[in-house]
C-alpha cells in the first residue's frame, strides 16, 4: 500500500520513534543496556515494565510471586553477572524492603535497576507513600525521569552507575512519568558479557563482622555518590531569566516549562545523594528561587538544611497530584486550589463473581477483614461489606488478630484474592493453623490477578510469556497448611455459598472456602438480561443493593436494566421478592 | 505520491484557521467511563500525530478508575510539548463519551474550544452501536484536525485488526458527516469567527485529498 510504504521509508531515513509510555520506555531503555533477567510483582502503575519486556525474546522475564521473591531473583541474577532489572508500585517495594536494605550492603555485581512507581494523587493504591526516602533510608543513589524519553536515557544511565559504584540503583517513576506516552527515538541493544561472580564471603555473606566492614563501604560510596552528582549531566541547569529559578525532578520539570518557560531550572535527574554545590551555586546565579516537587518535602527539607533561602509550596501541596495550572498558585506562595469536581466512583464489572460473594456477606451481616485487589471495591455502599483493607495479604492476618481481640465474636471473616493469597496470604493461614485459631477465611478465585489488567500467577499454570508451567492448586496447598476443612464453591452460587458459610461459622474448626469463578473479563460470556415486568415492580429497590452498574432507577421511579451492559448473571433476579425480574433463557 | 505520504502530506494541508496551526500545540481531552474505548481512541488520535510529524505526548491513568469509574486521557501535539497534562482552560476539544463525564470537564476547555457533548445523541441517531461509539467520534475529531486522513485510516486498521469495515464505516460516518445535517456544528462554526472560511476550504481540501488518496490506494 502507498500509504504504508510513504511511513516505512520514513522510518528507515530517520532514527526510529515510538509512541512509548514511561513504562515501556523503561523496559526499552533497559533492553538496550542489555538487560537479561528481569522480574516483577503486578501493581499499578508498574506493571506494564514488565508486560513490555516480556516481548524481548532475549530477556529472562518474570512474574514472581511477590515483590521480594522479585527483588531477591534480580539481585541473584546481578550477582551472576547479567544486567537485571525488578520493578513494582511504591507499596511493592515495602515487601521488598529486606533484601533491599542489606543489598546496598553487600553491593552487586553486574548492574541491578530497582524501578519503583509511585501514585501521587491514589489513582489506584492504598497509600500515598513518597519512595524518595527509601533512597536515603537504604543510602542508595535515586535516578528521576521526567517522560517517557528520559525513562529510556536515564534507565541505561542507572545501570552505568550501578555498576561504576557497585550498587543496586533506584529509579523513581510516578503515574504520569509511567503512563503518559511520548515520541521517544529508541536505539539498538548492546551485550555486556557477563561478569564472573568471585565467591566473596565478606561482601556477600551478611554476618555481623561483614556488615559493619560493607557499613563503611556503603559510606564511602555515599561519599563518592555526591562528588558524582556534582558531575553527572543527569543533574542539568538550564539558564534563562534570572528572575525566577526552579530547583525541581521528575514530571514537576514539564509543568515548569509548561508554565514559566522563560524561568531557570536545575532539573535533577540524579536526586539522591545531593550536587549540593551545584545547587548552591545556582541559587546565587537567580533572584528568587523555588522549590518544586510533588509530595513530601525531599528537596526542600535537604535546601533547608543548606542554608537557603527559597520559596516552598505551601503545604497543602504534600497532598496529592501535582498539575501543570497549579504552577502560579506555587510560586505566589499560595494553597493547592481544590479539585474542581469528584471523579465518578469505580465499581466491580457488570457480570462480576465478586458480588455475588458479597452479597452474600452482606445478607449474613458479617464483618469482613478484606484485602488489595478488585474485591477491596466490596466496600463501597450498598455493598459496603469489606470493613478493612491494609495491605497485600492483611485480610487473613488481621481477621485472626480481630478475633484475638473479641473472643466470643464468630462473625468475622478474611477474604482475599487468589494471586494476592499466593502473594503474601499463605504466611497468614499458616499462622491461624498453628496458633489454632478457628474461623473462616474466603479464597476469591477468579484465576487471574485482574485489577492490574489480568495477568498471570502460579494458580493459572501460565507465566508471563503464556508457557505451560506446573499449577499450583489452592485447595491442596491450603490442605497441606493445615486448615481443616477446605471447601470449593462456586462463587455465583449464592445459595450454595450461603448455606456453607452458615454451616462453617458454627464450627470451631479452621476453614478455607474457595469461592472459584473466573473473572468476567476473562471469559466475557454474556447471556440475555432479565426481563422486567414493570407491574410487578414494588419499587423497594433491592435490586439496586447488589451495586451492578447494569441496573438503576429509572426516570418513572422504578428501575432500568442497561442491556448493553447486562450479562445476564441473573444476581438482580435473585434479589428480586416480586418476580418482577424474569431470567432468559437462552 | 505527494497526498498519500503522511509525514510529508501533513504539512501540505495544515489549517490556517483559529484551531489548526502547526505553530502551537494541539490540545484534546477524551473522557468517559471505563470500558467505553476512552483509552483506545486517545491511543489512536496520538499515533496519527506521530505518524503526521508531531511531538506528541499523552497521558492517562489504568488501574481502579477502569473498573466503571471515570477515565480520562489527555492528547497534546505540536511542534514541541512539555506537560503531559494538558492546563486547566487550555483543552482545544474536550471529547466525552458520556454526557455527566464530559459536563465536568467544562472548566478544562479554552474559551474557544470545542466540546461534544452536543454530538453524543448523533450516535443514537446514525445507529452506531455503543462499541464504535469511539471510531465514529474519531472521525468527527478528524475534521478539525491537521492530520491526513491515510493516517487516521492505518491507525484505525492497526488498532483494530477485527470488524476493520465497521471501525472504517463508523470513522467515515463521523468524517463526512454533512455539516448541514449536523446542527451543533452551526454553532461551533460561529464560534470561530474568522476561521470559518478555512475550515471551509479545508474541508473541501480533505475530501478532494481522500478521493485521490483512496484511488491511489487502490
Amino acid at each position: 500500500m502507498l500509504n504504508a510504504a510513504a511511513l516505512n521509508m520514513k522510518t528507515t531515513t530517520a532514527p526510529q520513534r515510538k509512541l512509548l509510555s514511561g513504562d515501556e520506555a523503561v523496559a526499552r531503555g533497559a533492553w538496550e543496556a542489555g538487560l537479561k533477567v528481569a522480574a516483577s510483582y503486578p501493581g499499578t502503575p508498574a506493571t506494564e515494565i514488565l508486560e513490555a519486556l516480556a516481548l524481548y525474546s532475549e530477556v529472562d522475564a518474570q512474574w514472581s510471586v511477590n515483590e521480594k521473591v522479585a527483588f531477591e531473583v534480580a539481585y541473584g541474577a546481578a550477582l551472576g553477572g547479567a544486567r537485571s532489572l525488578m520493578a513494582c508500585k511504591h507499596v511493592g517495594l515495602n515487601v521488598a524492603m529486606d533484601p533491599l536494605m542489606t543489598a546496598a550492603y553487600t553491593g552487586i555485581n553486574a548492574g541491578l535497576v530497582v524501578v519503583v512507581a509511585d501514585d501521587p494523587g491514589l489513582h489506584s493504591s492504598q497509600n500515598e507513600q513518597d519512595t524518595r526516602w527509601v533512597s536515603r533510608y537504604a543510602k542508595l543513589p535515586l535516578v528521576e525521569p521526567a517522560d517517557p524519553a528520559e525513562a529510556r536515557e536515564y534507565v541505561q544511565a542507572a545501570f552505568e552507575i550501578s555498576e561504576q559504584f557497585d550498587t543496586p540503583v533506584l529509579l523513581r517513576l510516578t503515574t504520569r512519568v509511567a503512563h503518559s506516552k511520548q515520541d521517544v527515538a529508541v536505539g539498538t541493544r548492546a551485550v555486556q558479557p557477563n561478569r564472573p561472580f568471585q565467591r566473596d564471603a565478606v561482601k556477600y555473606v551478611m554476618v555481623p563482622a561483614h556488615a559493619a566492614a560493607r557499613h563503611r563501604a556503603v559510606e564511602e560510596r555515599l561519599v563518592r555518590l555526591r562528588a558524582f552528582a556534582e558531575k553527572t549531566p543527569l543533574n542539568r541547569v538550564e539558564l534563562r531569566d534570572r528572575a525566577l529559578g526552579f530547583v525541581t525532578a521528575g514530571v514537576a520539570y514539564l509543568y515548569i516549562r509548561e508554565t514559566f518557560p522563560e524561568a531557570s531550572v536545575l532539573k535533577l535527574g540524579f536526586s539522591y545523594p545531593f550536587c549540593d554545590q551545584k545547587i548552591r551555586d545556582f541559587a546565587r546565579l537567580v533572584n528568587e528561587l523555588v522549590v518544586v516537587e510533588e509530595l513530601d518535602p525531599f528537596l526542600e527539607d535537604h535546601l533547608r538544611g543548606l542554608g537557603l533561602t527559597f520559596k516552598a509550596r505551601h503545604p497543602s501541596f504534600q497532598l496529592g497530584e501535582l498539575r501543570p495550572e497549579h504552577l502560579p498558585a506555587i510560586v505566589r506562595g499560595e494553597a493547592k486550589p481544590a479539585k474542581p469536581f469528584p471523579a465518578r466512583r469505580p465499581v466491580l464489572c457488570s457480570g462480576c463473581a465478586h458480588r455475588a460473594v458479597f452479597s452474600v456477606l452482606r445478607d449474613l451481616q458479617l464483618t469482613v477483614t478484606g484485602d488489595i485487589g478488585c474485591y477491596t471495591l466490596g466496600a463501597a455502599p450498598p455493598l459496603a461489606s469489606v470493613h478493612t483493607c491494609l495491605c497485600m495479604g492483611a485480610g487473613f492476618t488481621v481477621h485472626e488478630g480481630l478475633r484475638r481481640a473479641l473472643p466470643g465474636d464468630r462473625r468475622i471473616v478474611g477474604v482475599m484474592g487468589d494471586s494476592t493469597f499466593i502473594h503474601s496470604g499463605i504466611t497468614g493461614l499458616i499462622n491461624a493453623v498453628y496458633n489454632r485459631m478457628p474461623g473462616v477465611l474466603l479464597i476469591l478465585d477468579n484465576a487471574t490477578t485482574a485489577m492490574t489488567g489480568a495477568q498471570p500467577h502460579p494458580a493459572t499454570g501460565r507465566t508471563l510469556r503464556d508457557e505451560p508451567t506446573r499449577t499450583l492448586v489452592l485447595e491442596d496447598l491450603c490442605r497441606a497448611c493445615g486448615a481443616e476443612h477446605v471447601d470449593v464453591v462456586d462463587a455465583k452460587d449464592t445459595a450454595a455459598l450461603k448455606q456453607l458459610l452458615q454451616q462453617r461459622l458454627e464450627e470451631r474448626a479452621l476453614t478455607v472456602i474457595i469461592a472459584r469463578s473466573p473473572c468476567w473479563q476473562l471469559v466475557r460470556t454474556k447471556a440475555g438480561a432479565p426481563e422486567f415486568k414493570p407491574e410487578l415492580c414494588q419499587a423497594c429497590y433491592e435490586c439496586l443493593e447488589i451495586d451492578c452498574p447494569a441496573i438503576s432507577k429509572s426516570e418513572d421511579g422504578l428501575i432500568k436494566i442497561d442491556t448493553a451492559r447486562c450479562t445476564g448473571c441473573n444476581l438482580c433476579v435473585e434479589r428480586c421478592a416480586y418476580e418482577a425480574l424474569i431470567p432468559r433463557r437462552a | 505520491m505527494g497526498v498519500g505520504g503522511c509525514a510529508t502530506g501533513a504539512r501540505q494541508w495544515i489549517w490556517t484557521g483559529k484551531i489548526m496551526s502547526a505553530q502551537r500545540v494541539v490540545n484534546i481531552l477524551f473522557c468517559g467511563v471505563g470500558g467505553q474505548g476512552v483509552l483506545k481512541a486517545a491511543e489512536i488520535a496520538g499515533l496519527v500525530a506521530l505518524r503526521a510529524g508531531y511531538a506528541v505526548r499523552k497521558s492517562e491513568v489504568h488501574g481502579m478508575s477502569q473498573r466503571g469509574g471515570s477515565v480520562e486521557s489527555h492528547v497534546r501535539f505540536g511542534p514541541a510539548v512539555h506537560s503531559p497534562l494538558i492546563p486547566e482552560g487550555a483543552a482545544d476539544f474536550v471529547v466525552c463519551f458520556d454526557a455527566a463525564e464530559g459536563a465536568k470537564y467544562r472548566h478544562m476547555l479554552k474559551k474557544d474550544g470545542v466540546h461534544f457533548g452536543p454530538f453524543l445523541p448523533l450516535v443514537r441517531q446514525q445507529g452506531i452501536e455503543p462499541r464504535y461509539e469511539n471510531t465514529f467520534f474519531l472521525g468527527l475529531l478528524s475534521r478539525y484536525l491537521p492530520l491526513p486522513r491515510d493516517a487516521w485510516l492505518h491507525a484505525l486498521e492497526q488498532a483494530f485488526p477485527r470488524a476493520q469495515a465497521e471501525n472504517r464505516r463508523c470513522f467515515l460516518l463521523g468524517a463526512e458527516m454533512d455539516a448541514g445535517r449536523l446542527k451543533a456544528e452551526d454553532r461551533i462554526l460561529q464560534s470561530f469567527a474568522g476561521g470559518s472560511y478555512a475550515l471551509f476550504a479545508c474541508f473541501v481540501v480533505n475530501n478532494l485529498i481522500f478521493i485521490l488518496s483512496s484511488v491511489a490506494v487502490r
